[in-house]
């Protein structure tokens, strides 16, 4: 079995030890499934999530020489993650000429015929009360109530003060049971 | 770990089943993935890539330039020698220098000899070809007249 390398190890390999692509095969071997699960969850299709954690990948890549211990490493690249998601879903609206909310009503679509989702009957009708969100709020829902990710780690990743997270959630949770308990 | 900033509770009460991951892949997907992440990834130039083809000529350019100058230094020398020696002999021209040949000529051949040479020419020329016709019509003449052509012949 392969070592697991910590992440300054990972990062002094890829800066100092003059092998970066072997470096960075081991950083994507490490957090692609935990991005692939995040950005999942945003764009719900395995075909456009594949396309956006590869973009992922392709600018962590990009910024790994100018990239500053002071942050961490899954923290930096869950951001990453985040933004291109969002940047996949603005497109898919221009692209349509559709507005945001039929995006949705497109992204619930895809969540209800999709051959990759293996989760119960009330998975899914959570997953379709997520997709009923805000942007900001739905990306805040799933990395507190599923990846439990402290609120400082997310401050950092969303570039929000934790005060605005907690309230986001707050009010999420309170919009999912609502939807919940009239389904 | 519980979240405990909520009060709502279908959310808190199904955490265990709900947070399951219901998302599947394809079979390897994620064995694969590296790979086409690497495919995309541009790869890492290395000095002379980025440097280009002046990288690739630089050493043969830097060859030439100091074979230029060591030939260019060899001409100079050249020049400056043969160029004290025209001083020192101003009589001998330099090979290839008709400036020097002309010099040459015009120091060697006094002026009287020139002229003379010159009136020579232009008087001789128009001299020869008056006789020439002259004899001819005298010739001709005689013959006409029924004069002995041997005679005539022998006395030209």
């Amino acid at each position: 079995m392969q070592k697991e390398y910590t992440d300054n190890e990972l990062l002094e390999m890829f800066l100092n030890k003059g092998n970066p692509n072997y470096a960075f095969d081991l950083i994507v071997r490490k957090y692609q499934r935990r991005l692939y699960l995040h950005i999942r969850k945003l764009v719900i299709s395995h075909a456009d999530t594949n396309d956006v954690l590869q973009n992922t990948f392709i600018k962590a890549w990009r910024g790994l020489p100018k990239f500053r211990a002071d942050s961490e490493l899954f923290t930096w690249l869950y951001r990453i993650a985040t933004n291109e998601a969002f940047t996949f879903l603005k497109k898919k609206k221009r692209r349509y000429f559709i507005p945001i909310i039929d995006v949705e009503k497109d992204l619930t679509n895809t969540l209800q015929n999709d051959s990759y989702f293996s989760g119960s009957e009330i998975q899914k009708k959570l997953y379709e009360a997520i997709l009923q969100l805000p942007k900001k709020q739905r990306v805040v829902f799933n990395m507190r109530y599923f990846d439990e990710i402290p609120y400082q780690k997310m401050a950092k990743i969303l570039d929000t003060s934790e005060g605005a997270l907690k309230a986001s959630y707050h009010h999420a949770v309170k919009k999912i049971e609502k939807i919940m308990q009239n389904t | 770990m519980k979240t405990t900033d909520t009060n709502n509770h279908f959310l808190e009460e199904n955490r265990k089943q709900l947070s399951k991951n219901p998302f599947t892949t394809p079979d390897g997907y994620f064995d694969t993935l590296p790979q086409q992440v690497r495919k995309k990834i541009p790869k890492k130039k290395t000095n002379a890539e980025k440097a280009g083809i002046w990288y690739v000529l630089r050493p043969y350019i830097a060859f030439a330039s100091v074979l230029f100058v060591i030939l260019f230094a060899w001409k100079i020398a050249l020049y400056n020698t043969t160029s004290n020696k025209e001083t020192s002999n101003p009589a001998s021209p330099a090979k290839d220098d008709s400036t020097g040949i002309i010099d040459y000529v015009i120091a060697e051949i006094d002026e009287q000899s020139m002229v003379e040479y010159i009136g020579e020419e232009q008087n001789t020329t128009p001299d020869s070809v008056v006789q020439q016709q002259k004899r001819e019509a005298t010739i001709e003449y005689l013959l006409d007249n029924d004069f002995d052509y041997d005679l005539v012949i022998n006395d030209l």
